[in-house]
């Protein structure tokens, strides 16, 4: 045998494989389902979390457009009674024009054709 | 999980024995084989056959074991303690061990990992070269290199050991 050998020899048996300890197996297992668990959790987390944002836009989206269509009604309401204001007062207008040119007041009776 | 649990049983001593002999501390050698094997949970799906499993977690171990000994910044000095078996060695023999495996442990990050490798998973250079990531030609002078050092500090350290081996 060389020299050379004989190094390469030492080499192999001082670098020969070294056991693990008991258990560590077990240990890394486990290790693989804890991170597993916790990975599921924080997924759960995550799913649960974006359900709720989409539920809270859901109701804002729902919110905000029940006030426009109340603002719109508002709106519609106040228009409605300023062209009727204006109705009325252009129509005592006339009157009073018809009144001051001696004009009777036309009465319509029920029931005439 | 079935497969992963067939792999870590396979190859979990191969992964703890490289980063024992890279670190020297058991504790460390410990950790740093749950992360590689965390870290292979985590591949799994680009796992594509056992020899794929066997080389990926051989080029992480050694990488993380030289990030480790570069991140501690320390050059293990004490010998490191190897269970022999039974019928083993001779006392000498035994002493001669764990001094070599003592100067391994003072070589730098890459030349220890080589020399661990090389010796311990008994592969060929190429496959070293391929599972660091650097060229043949880098893995062989270092090689060589590591192996003078050791040749002389050996000579040095125990010269009448030397001689009986005919190193």
């Amino acid at each position: 045998m060389t020299g050379q050998n004989d190094f390469e020899d030492l080499l192999k048996a001082s670098l020969r494989r070294v056991e693990p300890p008991p258990g560590l197996q077990a240990r890394i297992l486990a290790a693989v389902r804890s991170r597993r668990a916790r990975r599921r959790t924080a997924w759960l987390c995550i799913a649960a979390a974006v359900s709720l944002a989409v539920l809270a836009a859901s109701l804002a989206v729902a919110w905000r457009r029940e006030r426009l269509r109340a603002e719109q009604a508002e709106q519609a309401r106040r228009q409605f009674e300023f062209a009727i204001r204006i109705t009325c007062e252009r129509l005592a207008r006339l009157d009073r024009q018809l009144a001051s040119i001696g004009v009777r007041r036309i009465h319509f009776e029920e029931g005439l054709p | 999980m079935l497969l992963f649990a067939e792999l870590l049983r396979e190859h979990h001593s191969m992964v703890y024995s490289l980063a024992y002999h890279a670190l020297g501390d058991r504790a460390a050698a410990e950790d740093l084989t749950q992360e590689v094997f965390l870290a292979l949970y985590e591949h799994l799906d680009e796992i594509e056959s056992p020899a794929h499993a066997k080389a990926w977690l051989l080029r992480v171990a050694a990488n993380r074991s030289i990030d480790e000994i570069r991140r501690r910044g320390y050059r293990r000095s004490l010998s490191l303690e190897v269970a022999e078996p039974a019928h083993g060695p001779s006392q000498e023999e035994t002493v001669l061990r764990a001094q070599v495996r003592a100067m391994v442990a003072r070589l730098p990050a890459r030349a220890r990992t080589i020399l661990i490798l090389r010796y311990q998973e008994g592969m060929e250079l190429a496959e070293i070269a391929q599972a660091l990531e650097v060229p043949v030609q880098t893995v062989k002078s270092r090689l060589h290199r590591s192996l003078n050092l050791l040749r002389q500090s050996i000579f040095r350290r125990a010269p009448d050991l030397r001689a009986a081996r005919r190193i």
